[in-house]
C-alpha cells in the first residue's frame, strides 16, 4: 500500500546566492576598501568563496536530513548597473518550479530576491542583516510569503515549520459518514470544510459507513493474514492482554480495511463516527471498535481521530506534522470532586482527559516504543484498545490542543500530569489527571472550543503559535 | 616604543615579501618546487607570520595572522569573523583574496574567480599560479 503520508512530505529548498559585482574600481557610498579590494576580480572571487561557504553550511544543515531536499544552488551576480533581466532570473535553473521555498543569501540581493519571489511565486527565506528584513517587508506588504533569518544556521528551525506547513497542505482526509457529516457526539465540530481546503490545502473525501463496514468483512486472504500478523505481534509485545486472539484479529481487520480505503481514495488522514455506527448494532454483531485502528494509524504517521471530530483531526494533523508524534486524544473536563482521588485531595486546578486511543509512540514516532497493555472496549471483552500507564509520567508537562468550531483559532493549553488512570479498566477510560494554572480561565477557553483534545508531551505552545502565523490560524495559549 | 617596533616589523615583512616575489619572478619558467617555496615565503610575510610557520591552510594562516594583530586567541577571532554588513566579507576571506590578487597582479597572470574557493592551501595556490605562468611562458618546466 502506498499511502503518501503528510509527515513524510519533503520540503524542497532552492538555495540562491546573490553578490553585487562592481564593474570598475571606484570608491563611494556603496564601496569600502582600497587597492585590490576595489577590483572586479575581488568581488567575483569573494562571491565564489561565499557561494561555496553557503553550500557547505547548507549541506551540513540539511544534507543528511530526509525531511529536506536541497535543489541545485544557483549563484546570481548583480552587476552595479542594477538592472534585473529576465534571463538572469531564468538562470536560477528549471528546478525553481519544483521548489517549495527559495533560500537566499548574499550581498545587495534585495532587488533580485524580490523579483525572484514575484516571478516564480515561491515563498522566500532571505538571510542576512539588512537583506532579510528589506526583502521580507517588501514581499509581505505585497501579499507574498516571506521570512527572514539573520544567520543561515537559523534557517533550519524556520524550514521545519515550512515543512510542517507543506505536510498540512498535503493532507487528504477520508471521513466515514453515517447519516450526517456532523456526528451528534460533536456539535462543536468544524463545518466549513471549503474554507479549510481553500486556506490550508487540507481536502476531504467522504465514504458511506456501510461501504467501509462491508470492506472489513470482505478482506482478501492476504489482507486477513496481515490482520492476523498485526494482532499476533501486538499481543506478543503487550505487558498484558485481556482480549482473545479472535477478537484481536477482528479489531486488526478494521485497521487493514482502513488502510485499504485510505490507499484506494488516496487519503492520508482518517476519521469515523462511533455513536451513529454503534447504533447500527453491526459492531456488536461483528465484535470490533475503531480504537485500535486510530492508535495504529497514528503510529504510522496517519492522523486518525475519534468520533468524526474534525477539530481534533485538524489539531492532530497540525501536531503530528510539527512534532512527528502519535498522540492520544480524549474527552477533557475539569475533574469533578468525586473524580479526584485521595492522593490529590485538596488540589483545585485539575482536569481529566481520557479516551482509549493511546499509542506506543506518544513521545515521538522515531523514539522507542512505550510499554502497553491491551484491554477491551466493551464488557463483552471485544473491541481491542491499547492502554498506557500514565502514572509513570506523573510530573511531565503536556500541551493539549483543539480548534474552535470556526477552525480559526487553536486553543493550546499547558498542564502537568498529576496521576494516571484506566490502564486496567475497560471502555473509553484511559488517561490522566493534570494540573493547570487557572481552572476558571482554562474552562472558559474550553467553552469556545469544545470537549475533545489532542495532546503531546512538552510545551508546544510557542511552536504552534509560529506555525499558526504561517498557516493562518490564531493560537490562544492558556 | 611599541609603535616603532610595529613599524619596524611591518617594514621587515614588506622586505621579506619583496624578496620572495623577486624569487618567483626570477624563477619564472624555472623550478616548480622553488617557486612553491617562494609563494609560501611571500604569503607568510604578507601575513606577518614567522618563516618557521609550518601550516598550509590559507584560511588558518590568515586567522592566525588576524588573531595576532588583534591580540586575541585564534578561537576567539574565528568565532567573531562572520560575513555581514554592506561588504559581506570575512576578514579571513579578504586576506586570502588579497593574497591571491596581489600575486596574480605581480606575476601578470589571471585566475578564474571559480578557482578561489578551491584554493585552500599554499601548495594549491602555487600550483594554480604555476599553471598560468606555464601558459604564458610556453615552455615545459618539468624538473
Amino acid at each position: 500500500m502506498a499511502i503518501r503520508k503528510s509527515v513524510d512530505e519533503v520540503l524542497k529548498i532552492k538555495p540562491v546566492y546573490v553578490h553585487l559585482i562592481h564593474r570598475y574600481p571606484y570608491m563611494g557610498p556603496c564601496r569600502f576598501g582600497q587597492g585590490e579590494q576595489l577590483e572586479r576580480a575581488y568581488d567575483e572571487m569573494m562571491a565564489e568563496e561565499n557561494f561555496q561557504k553557503m553550500q557547505d553550511i547548507l549541506q551540513e544543515l540539511y544534507g543528511s536530513d530526509r525531511r529536506f531536499q536541497l535543489l541545485k544552488p544557483a549563484y546570481l551576480p548583480q552587476l552595479d548597473e542594477f538592472i534585473c533581466r529576465e534571463e538572469e532570473l531564468d538562470s536560477v535553473g528549471d528546478d525553481i518550479h519544483q521548489a517549495d521555498v527559495i533560500l537566499m543569501e548574499g550581498l545587495m540581493g534585495q532587488h533580485l530576491a524580490v523579483n525572484l519571489a514575484k516571478r516564480f511565486r515561491k515563498p522566500m527565506v532571505a538571510v542576512g542583516c539588512c537583506t532579510s528584513t528589506d526583502v521580507t517587508a517588501c514581499l509581505r506588504a505585497a501579499g507574498f510569503e516571506a521570512y527572514g533569518c539573520w544567520l543561515l544556521e537559523k534557517s533550519k528551525a524556520l524550514m521545519e515549520f515550512l515543512r510542517a506547513k507543506k505536510g498540512i497542505q498535503k493532507t487528504r482526509v477520508l471521513s466515514v459518514l453515517k447519516g450526517d457529516v456532523i456526528s451528534k457526539g460533536v456539535e462543536s465540530n468544524i463545518r466549513d470544510f471549503d474554507r479549510i481546503t481553500n486556506q490550508w490545502g487540507v481536502t476531504f473525501k467522504f465514504v458511506n459507513a456501510e461501504d467501509f463496514l462491508d470492506e472489513i468483512g470482505n478482506l482478501s486472504p492476504e489482507e486477513v493474514e496481515t490482520a492476523e500478523k498485526t494482532a499476533d505481534a501486538l499481543m506478543a509485545g503487550a505487558e498484558s492482554c485481556t482480549v482473545s486472539r479472535d477478537d484481536m484479529i477482528r479489531s486488526a481487520k478494521v485497521y487493514v480495511a482502513a488502510k485499504k480505503m485510505l490507499d484506494l481514495f488516496d487519503c492520508n488522514a482518517f476519521t469515523i463516527p462511533c455513536f451513529e455506527i454503534c447504533a447500527t448494532r453491526r459492531l456488536n454483531e461483528e465484535r470490533y471498535t475503531f480504537c485500535l485502528t486510530h492508535s495504529l494509524l497514528k503510529e504510522e504517521g496517519i492522523p486518525s481521530a475519534c468520533e468524526s471530530d474534525y477539530n481534533s483531526l485538524l489539531s492532530m494533523i497540525v501536531m503530528m506534522n510539527l512534532a512527528d508524534n502519535a498522540p492520544h486524544m480524549g474527552n477533557m473536563h475539569p475533574a469533578l470532586p468525586h473524580e479526584i482521588p485521595e492522593s490529590l485531595a485538596g488540589k483545585e486546578n485539575l482536569i481529566r482527559i481520557y479516551h482509549s486511543v493511546s499509542t506506543r509512540y506518544m513521545r515521538g514516532r522515531k523514539g522507542p516504543a512505550a510499554p502497553y497493555g491491551i484491554r477491551s472496549f466493551t464488557a463483552g471483552l471485544w473491541g481491542a484498545t491499547l492502554r498506557y500507564d500514565y502514572e509513570q509520567d506523573a510530573g511531565s508537562g503536556v500541551t493539549m490542543v483543539r480548534f474552535n468550531p470556526q477552525g480559526t483559532k487553536l486553543l493550546a493549553a499547558r498542564a502537568r500530569i498529576a496521576e494516571g488512570f484506566g490502564y486496567d479498566s475497560i471502555g473509553c477510560d484511559n488517561g490522566f489527571l493534570a494540573e493547570v494554572e487557572d481552572m476558571e480561565e482554562f474552562f472558559e477557553a474550553m467553552c469556545d472550543c469544545g470537549h475533545h483534545y489532542v495532546w503531546a508531551y512538552g510545551d508546544l505552545t510557542g511552536a504552534l503559535e509560529k506555525l499558526g502565523n504561517m498557516i493562518g490560524f490564531e493560537t490562544k495559549i492558556v | 616604543m611599541e609603535r616603532e617596533m610595529l613599524r619596524e616589523t611591518m617594514e621587515a615583512d614588506r622586505e621579506r615579501a619583496a624578496r620572495f616575489l623577486e624569487g618567483m619572478k626570477g624563477g619564472r619558467c624555472g623550478n616548480k618546487d622553488a617557486f612553491a617555496d617562494c609563494v609560501r615565503g611571500y604569503a607568510l610575510a604578507r601575513f606577518s607570520l614567522p618563516e618557521e610557520e609550518t601550516g598550509q591552510e590559507i584560511a588558518e594562516l590568515a586567522a592566525r595572522s588576524m588573531a595576532r594583530a588583534m591580540g586575541v586567541s585564534v578561537e576567539s577571532f574565528k568565532s567573531r569573523d562572520r560575513a555581514s554588513g554592506c561588504d559581506y566579507t570575512t576578514s579571513v576571506t579578504d586576506k586570502k583574496l588579497l593574497l591571491i590578487l596581489s600575486l596574480t597582479r605581480e606575476l601578470g597572470v589571471k585566475l578564474s574567480p571559480g578557482l578561489a574557493p578551491k584554493i585552500k592551501t599554499l601548495a594549491q595556490l602555487a600550483d594554480s599560479l604555476w599553471e598560468e605562468m606555464e601558459k604564458t611562458c610556453g615552455e615545459t618546466t618539468s624538473p
